[in-house]
């Protein structure tokens, strides 16, 4: 019996293996025929950085000049609260940051157009006319001390601003340099924001301007400057995919003492302050000033 | 040894003891012969590769000390190949790469996909309009809102035979647990959505787990439209202003990070074939006689046994 129980476990293990290895030889011979595509991609990379100073354009007192003066500073508003701007101040004053300033950084893989507004613009202002009163001088006439008259032959808008473009490779460019170039005999100090719309305006000043912008960045293009319906100024510029921007834009200004020699304007400067105070009155005259920068970065489809 | 053993002792007859060191023979051999061929699919790299191609051959080339590969033009074998892929990691030496059977092809406009083959859905810059708005820093393919491609696949039987086959598509996000606002469609050339459609894009992930069993008749073809964007504006869900932060918010990160998008495309293919081809030429008849030979043995030892238990009686 034990003879024939192990005749059959042998039988059954020959049997087991010869199917076993069919199958096994079956399954290694099984044709199977597989192809497989893939792709795989990224979010494109971003990383504009933008700021605009959140500065204090204007303060509401600034130091002196004049060191004849004992006081510290030659301009306080009486309420020390109200910003002021006033002959001989500027932004470039000691403990004024005054300069408005937006900076575009980064390197994004995307086409990119910056976009720089400055809007809401006020110039102080002393429209044309004629026979203004003359604050400066009073004058006998028949007897009686009164005020002389002058003529405001131009709008005068005395704070000038200037706006500068530079990189961190030093390269710049501003306004005043420009006008420099297009008119050699031009002698200011800036525009007001009357004088630069005409300045955007002026194909010449487009021309010298665009051209510097675009070449301080290596795929920088399609500058443009253009003065809005709304009277905004709109500066932008086209950045090819993975072109480093690197732009500061510094507005600054000023309201020279004495138009830094180019001829004195103290008639209309006093009575814009009179005007300021109260005590005179001038039709299309406008003693407050502000200006708002508003950058935007914008993939471009 | 055991048995033969034991079969002695007992005063076995001759025969049946012959009879049994045969079979043990036989097995011994059998098992010789599987374990030989088993060496073939062990995980040791190996320059030996078996043609899975009928009437087709096997392409002999060298690598290069660069990696860059030259084959041998003169070899008879290197005409009429498809594909060829070169397994990373193999040294300056001759080896020899199995072509993929024709019959059975999927291709786009660029290239006939093998194994595992790097196609273009996405691009590493887009410039519908004439102009490059989007382009990678590294190499890297990457997406972008306004980005979106029509990629289009085509499936060919050039077989005799009806042949069946299963396509299987993978999608899914790494780097991120953010969702990415990628829409997607895939359709055949029958007019099957497989996933949304040409006009009602739906999430790219929508494209995952697809499985999509197909037959195809002899010499046909189907064709395949996976399409996909970022939509540029969207208007939907929190409106274009809160789109808009979302994918400068994606944009910002991506700096980074690696906010990854993956498509797999998968495709089994079964023919109705008698006998599949393996590329092992070696002729049958040998096993056929050693398992016939064997079947006697066992018929013969099974009745000698039923007499010698009839006699013991």
């Amino acid at each position: 019996m034990k003879k024939n129980k192990m005749m059959r476990i042998a039988s059954v293990l020959l049997v087991m293996t010869l199917i076993s290895t069919c199958a096994i030889s079956g399954t290694f011979a099984k044709y199977v025929t597989k192809v497989s595509g893939e792709d795989s991609a990224r979010v494109a990379k971003w990383g504009v950085v933008l700021t605009v100073s959140a500065g204090e354009a204007f303060a509401t007192q600034y130091e002196t000049h004049d060191d004849t003066y004992e006081g510290e500073y030659s301009v306080i508003a009486f309420n020390a609260e109200d910003k002021l701007v006033a002959p001989g101040t500027s932004s470039k004053d000691k403990d004024v940051d005054g300069d408005l300033v937006a900076t575009v950084m980064g390197t994004p893989e995307v086409a990119t157009r910056y976009t720089l507004k400055i809007e809401g613009l006020k110039d102080v202002l002393l429209p044309k006319k004629n026979g203004l009163t003359d604050y400066t001088e009073l004058k006998l006439v028949d007897g009686e001390y009164a005020y002389g008259t002058f003529d405001n032959s131009a709008d005068y808008t005395p704070v000038k601003w200037n706006l500068t473009v530079s990189n961190s490779n030093g390269k710049t460019v501003d306004l005043v340099t420009v006008a420099k170039q297009v008119n050699p005999n031009f002698n200011g100090i800036g525009f007001s924001f009357t004088e630069a719309k005409a300045l955007v305006n002026n194909q010449n000043a487009m021309n010298t301007l665009l051209p510097i912008l675009e070449g301080m960045a290596s795929g920088a293009s399609n500058a443009q400057v253009v003065v809005n319906d709304d009277g905004s100024i709109e500066i932008s510029m086209d950045f090819d995919p993975n072109t480093e921007m690197d732009y500061t834009f510094t507005l600054s200004w000023a309201w020279d003492f004495d138009d830094d020699g180019a001829g004195t304007y103290d008639k209309q400067d006093t009575l814009l302050g009179n005007i300021a105070a109260g005590v005179a009155t001038v039709e299309g005259a406008s003693t407050e000033i502000a200006a708002k920068l508003t950058a935007t970065a914008t993939q471009i489809d | 040894m055991s048995d033969y053993a034991s079969l002695k002792k007992t005063k076995t007859p001759r025969t049946l003891s012959v009879l049994l060191a045969l079979l043990i023979l036989l097995e011994i051999c059998s098992l010789g012969v599987l374990a030989s061929r088993m060496v073939t699919y062990s995980a040791k790299p190996t320059n030996r590769t078996i043609s899975l191609t009928q009437g087709a051959g096997v392409k002999i080339g060298r690598r290069n000390a660069d990696g860059s590969v030259t084959w041998d033009e003169g070899s008879a074998l290197n005409r009429g190949f498809l594909t060829a892929s070169i397994m990373p990691g193999i040294g300056a030496r001759r080896f020899a790469v199995a072509s993929a059977r024709p019959y059975f092809k999927v291709s786009d406009a660029d290239k006939v996909w093998g194994t595992e083959t790097a196609i273009e859905i996405f691009h590493i810059k887009y410039d519908e309009t004439g102009s490059v708005t989007v382009e990678t820093c590294n190499g890297d393919k990457v997406f972008a809102p306004g980005t979106g491609n029509v990629y289009t696949y085509t499936v060919k039987n050039d077989e005799s035979k009806v042949l069946d086959y299963t396509m299987y598509v993978d999608a899914w996000y790494e780097g991120t647990d953010e969702w990415i606002p990628i829409e997607a469609y895939l359709k055949d050339s029958d007019g099957k959505n497989l996933a949304g459609a040409p006009d009602n894009y739906v999430d790219v992930l929508d494209l995952n787990g697809i499985e999509e069993k197909k037959s195809l008749a002899p010499g046909a073809s189907r064709v395949y439209d996976l399409g996909w964007r970022w939509p540029f504006e969207r208007t939907d869900g929190d409106g274009l202003d809160a789109n808009d932060q979302y994918d400068t918010m994606l944009g910002n990160l991506a700096v980074d990070n690696d906010l990854k998008l993956t498509v797999r495309i998968r495709f089994i293919a079964e023919v109705d074939e008698d006998t599949p081809y393996t590329g092992d030429n070696s002729s049958i008849a040998p096993w056929a006689v050693t398992a016939g030979a064997s079947l006697v043995l066992i018929c013969v030892l099974l009745v000698l046994k039923k007499r010698e238990r009839k006699e013991e009686e």
